[in-house]
């Protein structure tokens, strides 16, 4: 379904050329979640930019069904077959829109509906990600945090896509709003054999959605696997990564930290990009 | 002697929305208190509360605010000489964007010490040493977007102890932080609180930070107190219905085999 080939993004910065992503190749089958794991500065959401079109690789390729991503790509079918999810739904979405035009608009504009048809899919929209259909009349500052997201993921189903690609979708939310968001991506994923690429820094849930795994550092994949990896990790980084989670059981955290090397993190004394 | 009481605080919008009912609770010195809940319930605007700075539009109804057993319920009373100081969730966005970091904390410095600018130069310097900035002349001559999100929010906790603290409220403070520095800015809060026996309130909507670092916690929902504890015997063995189900939707996703 998508196939990433030893993709490299350089941007340039005063002090010469940065390497956002760094010989990158990973792949997904449909149906499946691949998790992109790593922290700010990782190239995670780069990678994830480069598969929905937002960005172009400056070399190396992404391969969704056959069609190979360029400038082109997303004037024809992909532009519906691939949606995104973002962080902050409150920015995503738009403010002037009530839900109902946040929904009708990708149905009218990449399905073709009439705009009565488009109309009458909002509510199995919204049936869909577990909103009450009353909120169509809503704007997304009158919806929580949580609601939010929803909207945004029912206007990401909206075209009918194949390929979802979610960057941090869960992390402006409650701890206890996550695991029901996580709850509603992985049901969607099995009733319309869903494909996502999961980028998160937040390894529980990474863990909990997860098929596949590539863990992310400075551009590079430093480890790869099944969602075993986040289990029983063998690189020092992915270690690191599980350490530093706060756990309602500190001492298991801390026994945790005893078994990494004692070489220093660099990320923290690092100067933004 | 506690070096915070709230008594009884409760706090209203002007349309006459009750944000906040009769919450009580105290902090010792050398004391990091959590205060959890989901949004809206009501404990950013606690934190406020006690530091006086409610936003527009909101005021507070009843209570008392008491530090070092001293009223300072007015809010006039909490000047300068109260020692309170807050860090929030966006370092960066609490830092001035045109100024150098190190002359920002020499600002705090001059101010609450009263000291000469050049004097206020060195001290903010050595304060950056104290939040374990490496190199820290070198990065007092930086602008905050030159810095990791991380260093901003030591920058801002240098900021912090400039006023040598007795109160520090924390609003989420590594929310927006990567995991690894988060832990290292815990760790940092953790060891600076008890070296100079400040008292913490702790705002954070996750139960792992407050395990890691608080010794006692207050549940809020819907801006009511509904169960207060030592952090341990709250988490391991919560009486309230509330508590449960925080502590379940936490647990959801915890990865088992962390260790």
């Amino acid at each position: 379904m998508l196939e990433i080939t030893e993709l490299r993004k350089e941007y340039r910065t005063g002090s010469g050329v940065l390497a956002a992503l760094d010989g990158v190749s990973a792949s997904l089958e449909k149906g499946r979640t691949l998790a992109v794991v790593g922290e700010s500065g990782s190239g995670k959401s780069t990678l994830g930019a480069i598969v929905t079109g937002l960005e172009t690789a400056t070399s190396g390729s992404v391969v969704i069904d056959g069609t190979t991503i360029d400038r082109r790509a997303f004037r024809g079918p992909l532009r519906r077959r691939v949606q995104t999810v973002f962080q902050s739904p409150l920015q995503s979405l738009n403010a002037k829109y009530k839900v109902e035009t946040t929904l009708t608009e990708p149905l009218r504009l990449l399905l073709g509906l009439s705009k009565s048809e488009a109309s009458a899919r909002v509510d199995e929209l919204l049936d869909a990600v577990h909103l009450p259909r009353e909120l169509r009349h809503r704007r997304p500052t009158e919806l929580s945090g949580g609601q939010q997201q929803r909207v945004a993921i029912a206007r990401a189903l909206a075209p009918e896509p194949d390929l979802v690609v979610l960057d941090e979708p869960t992390s402006g939310l409650d701890q206890s709003i996550r695991g029901r968001i996580v709850t509603l991506l992985r049901e969607l994923q099995a009733e319309r054999d869903l494909s996502y690429v999961f980028i998160t820094h937040d390894i529980d849930v990474a863990q909990a959605i997860a098929h596949d795994v590539i863990v992310m550092q400075q551009g590079r994949i430093v480890e790869r696997g099944g969602r075993e990896v986040l289990r029983a990790p063998q690189h020092d980084y992915t270690r690191r990564l599980l350490a530093a989670v706060p756990s309602l059981d500190p001492a298991r955290r801390r026994r945790a930290a005893h078994a990494i090397s004692p070489t220093p993190l660099p990320h923290d004394e690092e100067t933004a990009p | 002697m506690s070096r915070l009481v709230v008594e009884n605080l409760g706090i209203a919008t002007a349309a006459g929305t009750q944000i906040l009912e009769d919450v009580s609770f105290d902090i010792a010195p050398g004391e990091i208190v959590g205060l959890v809940g989901e949004s809206g319930s009501g404990k950013s605007m606690t934190s406020y509360a006690v530091m006086g700075i409610l936003p527009r539009g909101v005021h507070q109804t009843s209570g008392r605010i008491l530090v070092d057993g001293e009223d300072v319920t007015d809010v006039e009373r909490r000047s300068v000489a109260c020692h309170f100081a807050m860090i929030f969730q966006n370092p960066r966005d609490s830092l001035n964007p045109l100024m150098r970091v190190g002359e920002q904390v020499a600002r705090m410095v001059a101010l609450h010490q009263g000291v000469s600018r050049r004097d206020a130069r060195v001290q903010a310097v050595e304060l950056l040493e104290q939040v374990r900035i490496a190199q820290p002349a070198e990065a007092a001559r930086k602008y905050p977007h030159q810095l990791s999100g991380g260093m901003c929010q030591r920058i801002m906790i240098a900021m912090a102890l400039a006023c040598r603290p007795r109160l520090l409220l924390a609003d989420e403070p590594t929310t927006a932080l990567d995991v690894t520095v988060q832990s290292q800015i815990l760790d940092l809060m953790v060891e600076l609180t008890e070296q100079i026996q400040c008292g913490v309130l702790l705002v954070t909507h996750d139960l792992g930070v407050v395990a890691e670092t608080c010794d006692r916690v207050n549940v809020l929902h819907q801006g009511n107190l509904v169960e207060h504890g030592p952090a341990m015997d709250l988490l391991h063995n919560p009486q309230h219905e509330y508590t449960r189900y925080l502590l379940d939707s936490a647990r959801e996703l915890e990865v088992d085999g962390r260790a």
